[in-house]
């Protein structure tokens, strides 16, 4: 429920535990972090905010970035602007790729990580990149913290869920040599969960041999389509893959779309998601 | 509140101003049953139609547009009432909680199967007798075609400020027809037009949307500064910008062609459904105009045209350059390439083929004049080694067997062609202009003229001529601001009017002062007007005679390049020829065409805007300045639309241009 | 709320309601007119300002996100020699963007040429990706970045890559 201006409560907090106690005693009051994502789909004058804010965006716990042989880990502040500074040499490049497809450079300077994965509405251009990419992440609470796969943060329906008393903090990305990096945003219009779709397909091929394969759908709205029977299927076949294997995988996956959420995609999601998964099949050992 | 020419609207306040927010139409068609208000602090003034002063409307454009919703809701968006009060975001606040129940109506909307109560004008031309030319024809070929460009962001200000005075009342607002303003501020006050004084705030080339909503809108604020008795300003919120200020006109026309044996046009039907929105605001005039487009580029011996106006349930649409041509051009152009490759011929020699003579008449009887569209076809034919390319696509999609799941490119190039007019068809109230200038003791030369100056290198041009003319520095020459009170009524600045009207007044007055300031004691003042249906040759019941003079023409190439994967469109080049009568300065005219191009790119449906067009003039000697705003508009969708038919091997035919759209073609 | 950041250089606080766009505060409380509100969504760059160092685009910075950072607008760099290179390039073309996205067209020229002392044009295109404003065109931009980087090389500042 939004407020007017006068009864917005802003808290700034000046270290991470004065957030995590600040969270323990309002579990209501809502993260502002970079806030693209709320300000650019409120375009009054005076956005509406939630009645209690955290601004966190200063909170160098937040900001941090540590690279280890394995993986690397980004604090939920970390702008996108940054991570593509560091580029493609240290991260994943697919996800690099996925960043540059966020609006321009002055959003880009705004917008958080976190914040693209915590959107509670929607699952955000980045959440289908990282999910692919095995990333975990720390929830902390106060007077504890635990590690999660982000597949576990959501349901079947694509919902969110990361409880009121806990705070995403850092991501953890498992750095592995992917042979074949490839995000997309299509957009058939204004940006929406009808009209957009993102595809991240990543693989990686041993003498010829696909010795991991992984794809995954995102749209604006909650809509997450991975199948991992597919993919599993695929693992340690020969590449390039002949024609007729080409053709029943896409059956296969014809099949699943059809049958997973026909009616929450629209033609143009699906048909667009026909032709980028036949696409990078075909471009495996091409 | 005296010197506004430079400022912004919503930089503009006055002491103990309040701020007004409308309550807007959430719904596009209805009766209005009941307004429910919160309750509201006593400093806030909530007006409604009844609360009026004057009366509830304006005229602009032949069309009257309604301050406030009565019992009846014409569109998304139409304000129903007004809050006042003194801080901002809480009138903002307030509108929104006001609740209006409305008995639904059925939103009306751009068809073929229009109801008739959408009517508003309609325009029927038979020349000689199509019935025999289409049982004659070697070949009939039929098209529909439909145009609903798209609207760029609105970046500019856009409101107005109205502060009552002791003998009537002065409004500021960014506009390009202050007297219009005047016009309409009075007949919402019920004041004469002598007691309101209308003064433009700064307008630039990103306020394309300068002709109806600053008039509306500083009715309703010069209507609540009476009501209340204080000074109040309006702002469009981000909001309300793009939901009133991006609409375009919109047209569907339907092409019958009939073609004898070598390929030649011999009779034409065509089929007009057009709409700017609620209320026709110019109704008459894009009517015309499309109507002259549509059926004036090609000779026909006979013609049978049937063309409707209708009105829609969307705001009024935007007065922009190409108004009606672009609708038409896209319909004529894509038609004219789909006749070419029927004929199995390069669309630019059949163009060259079938266009109208040098000098002839269209087949209504219309005069064009010199026609140099040939001249223009053959040059950007060369420039763009448009034949080769042509024969090199159409060549790749006979063959075209290649699946679309493979990465690679598809290419198309497209021609098209038009001509322009720079003024209005039918309205002469809109077509008179007078300027007056001053050349005072001191040599320094002050120019009087409502016009808005836009974009903002329109001022420096009229400087510089004045200035060589006079052979004085341009340093002397000033413009005064637009103000009601100082400056005689030039009309609005659209059509290119400030370059083809205001400039050719100013010229006149400053040689008439060259050749009297030797003998005349100075200071001189010299006004020129132009009268709007004075002298002109254009008769708009048979559509005959001079429709404009004089015409500007261009042709124009756009080739594609559509990523098979993902059905991205990336313009590989653009190639335009303009034949403007002669240029006043190139440099700034360039600019004009390429950011159109750009804005066309994006009005069709494109993204990147990222290309860089190859531009050439051909001027002529002698010639006086034609209209340069929306030409490039007219050729550019023709063009782009056809090249990407060529590269997919499918007609399209409507604009904009979605992935989806292409998704659906290809993928069946 | 009261909010304080370092504005221009110098330290600044005001109270104002915490959910009013930072490209308001610029504009109504302090005067400085070259951020314009323009689109309110962060699409068409007319309220370009830099933000601790980065580029940003004022209207998305709820006025409480601005605490402590350090902003600098047009103003603060029209007087520096950059900037007159920048402003030099631009009239020497006669690359005249409107009113609404001038300034911020300017500031984010100064971004470029920071980083990128001779700018290649997918460096430019990149970085004016944030300007919707249909009131000029790219060539003229391109341009006027050249002329901008050739005036600045035989002055004999910077200009390598």
């Amino acid at each position: 429920m939004a407020a007017a201006s006068e009864r917005i409560n802003v808290f700034r907090p000046r270290t991470l535990a004065d957030l995590l106690s600040l969270k323990r005693r309002k579990p209501d009051v809502s993260l502002f972090a970079g806030g693209t994502y709320i300000l650019q789909n409120d375009t009054g004058k005076y956005p509406e905010l939630l009645p209690a804010i955290a601004s966190i965006r200063h909170l160098d716990e937040l900001k941090r970035i540590h690279r280890t042989e394995r993986y690397i880990e980004l604090g939920c502040c970390v702008s996108l602007a940054e991570i593509n500074r560091i580029g493609g040499e240290t991260i994943p490049d697919v996800l690099i790729q996925a960043i540059r497809s966020i609006g321009s450079p002055p959003v880009r300077s705004l917008a958080t990580i976190g914040g693209n994965i915590c959107a509670r509405d929607k699952r955000l251009t980045l959440f289908p990149v990282l999910l692919l990419l095995d990333t975990r992440v720390e929830l902390r609470e106060h007077g504890g913290s635990r590690w999660a796969s982000l597949t576990r943060l959501v349901d079947a329906e694509g919902n969110l869920h990361i409880s009121e008393t806990e705070i995403l903090t850092r991501l953890r990305i498992p750095l592995v040599d992917w042979n074949y990096q490839y995000h997309r945003r299509l957009s058939a219009g204004p940006v929406s969960d009808r009209w957009s779709l993102s595809f991240c397909g990543i693989a990686s091929t041993n003498r010829g041999i696909l010795t991991d394969f992984r794809c995954i759908f995102g749209s604006m709205g909650k809509v997450l389509l991975r199948n991992r029977e597919i993919e599993a299927e695929l693992v340690s076949r020969k590449v390039p893959l002949l024609e007729r294997d080409l053709s029943a995988i896409y059956r296969d996956f014809e099949a699943y779309v059809k049958e997973s959420a026909p009616s929450m995609l629209s033609p143009f999601q699906v048909g667009m998601a026909g032709k980028m998964i036949r696409w990078f099949l075909a471009s495996l050992g091409a | 509140m005296d010197k506004v020419s430079k400022e912004f609207i919503d930089d503009l306040t006055v002491q103990g101003m309040l701020h007004c927010a409308a309550v807007r139409s959430r719904i596009h068609r209805g009766t209005i049953r009941e307004i429910v208000a919160p309750e509201l602090p006593p400093n806030v003034m909530m007006i409604r139609e009844a609360d009026l002063p004057g009366g509830n409307c304006i005229s602009m454009g032949n069309a009257d547009v309604p301050l406030l919703a009565g019992s009846n809701v014409e569109h998304i968006g139409q304000a129903v009432a007004l809050l006042c009060g003194p801080n901002e975001p809480e009138v903002h606040r307030l509108a929104e909680l006001v609740e209006v129940q409305y008995d639904r109506g059925d939103p009306l909307t751009l068809t073929r199967d229009f109801k008739i109560n959408q009517k508003l004008y309609s325009r029927q031309i038979a020349i000689g007798n199509t019935q025999t030319a289409f049982e004659k024809a070697s070949q009939i070929v039929e098209g529909e075609y439909t145009y609903r460009p798209e609207g760029t962001i609105p970046v500019g200000a856009a409101g107005a400020l109205a502060v009552v005075e002791n003998d009537g009342i002065r409004v500021a607002t960014p506009t390009r027809w202050l007297f219009h303003v005047r016009q309409s501020v009075a007949a919402a006050t019920g004041l004469h037009q002598d007691r309101v004084r209308v003064m433009s705030t700064r307008v630039t080339r990103a306020d394309t949307n300068c002709l109806w909503y600053p008039s509306l809108t500083a009715a309703q604020t010069a209507v609540a500064a009476l009501v209340t008795g204080k000074p109040v300003r309006m702002i469009a919120t981000a909001r309300e910008k793009r939901l009133l200020l991006t609409k375009r006109t919109g047209c569907i026309i339907t092409h019958k062609t009939a073609l004898g044996r070598s390929g030649e046009v011999t009779a034409m039907e065509i089929q007009i459904v057009a709409e700017s929105g609620a209320f026709g605001i110019f109704a008459a005039e894009y009517l015309d105009r499309l109507c002259l487009a549509a059926s004036g580029s090609y000779a026909a011996k006979s013609l049978k045209l049937d063309a409707v106006y209708i009105a829609t349930s969307t705001p009024p649409a935007e007065t922009h350059g190409g108004a009606g041509f672009d609708g038409a051009f896209f319909s004529v152009e894509v038609h004219a390439n789909r006749l070419a490759e029927l004929c199995q011929e390069d669309p630019s020699v059949w163009r060259l083929k079938n266009l109208l003579p040098d000098r002839g008449l269209t087949v209504t009887r219309a005069r064009a004049g010199p026609t140099p569209q040939r001249k223009l076809i053959d040059l950007v034919v060369e420039l763009s080694d448009f034949r080769r390319k042509y024969s090199a696509n159409e060549m790749l999609k006979k063959r075209g067997d290649r699946p679309n799941f493979i990465p690679g490119y598809l290419r198309g190039i497209g021609i098209a062609t038009c001509f322009h007019g720079g003024s209005f068809m039918s309205d002469n109230r809109a077509n008179s202009a007078t300027v007056t200038v001053k050349l005072n003791s001191e040599s320094e030369l002050s120019i009087l003229s409502s016009s808005a100056m836009v974009p903002e290198a329109t001022v420096d041009i009229l400087s510089n001529s004045a200035a060589r003319i006079l052979n004085i520095d341009s340093s002397q020459v000033h413009i005064e601001p637009a103000d009601t009170a100082a400056v005689p009524d030039s009309g609005p600045a659209i059509f290119s009017r400030d370059v083809t009207v205001v400039h050719r007044l100013l010229t006149s007055c400053c040689q008439t002062i060259q050749k009297q300031r030797f003998r005349t004691p100075l200071p001189i003042e010299m006004s020129r007007n132009r009268s709007g249906g004075r002298g002109r040759r254009w008769d708009p019941e048979i559509f005959r005679g001079v429709p404009f003079s004089p015409l500007s023409w261009a042709s124009c190439v756009v080739e594609i390049e559509l990523d098979t994967v993902t059905f991205e469109l990336s313009i590989r080049g653009v190639w335009i020829a303009i034949h403007p009568g002669s240029l006043l300065d190139e440099k700034r005219a360039t600019s004009l065409v390429e950011s159109e191009l750009h804005a066309a790119f994006e009005a069709c449906g494109g993204y990147n805007r990222f290309f860089e067009p190859v531009i050439r003039f051909s001027q002529r000697s002698g010639a006086r300045p034609a209209a340069l705003e929306g030409i490039a508009t007219n050729v550019f969708a023709p063009a782009f639309v056809s090249a990407v038919s060529q590269a997919t091997g499918f007609y399209f035919d409507s604009v904009p241009l979605s992935k989806t759209l292409i998704l659906q073609y290809l993928e069946t | 709320m009261t909010v304080s950041f370092l504005l221009n250089g110098k330290s600044v606080s005001l109270d104002v309601p915490p959910n009013k766009r930072l490209v308001d505060v610029l504009r109504e409380d302090f005067h400085l007119e070259g951020a314009r509100p323009g689109c309110y969504a962060g699409e068409c760059g007319a309220c370009t300002v830099f933000v601790n160092g980065e580029l940003t685009h004022s209207c998305l910075v709820p006025v409480f996100a601005a605490q402590d950072t350090d902003i600098i607008t047009y103003e603060g760099l029209a007087d520096t020699q950059e900037m007159k290179y920048i402003l030099a390039g631009f009239d020497a073309v006669h690359y005249h963007p409107c009113a609404n996205c001038r300034q911020s067209r300017l500031l984010t020229a100064y971004a470029l040429l920071t980083t990128h002392p001779v700018p290649e044009r997918r460096e430019i295109d990149a970085f004016f990706s944030g300007h919707r404003c249909g009131c000029s065109s790219m060539g003229e931009l391109y341009t006027a970045i050249e002329q901008a980087v050739d005036m600045r090389r035989r002055s004999g500042r910077h200009g390598r890559r």
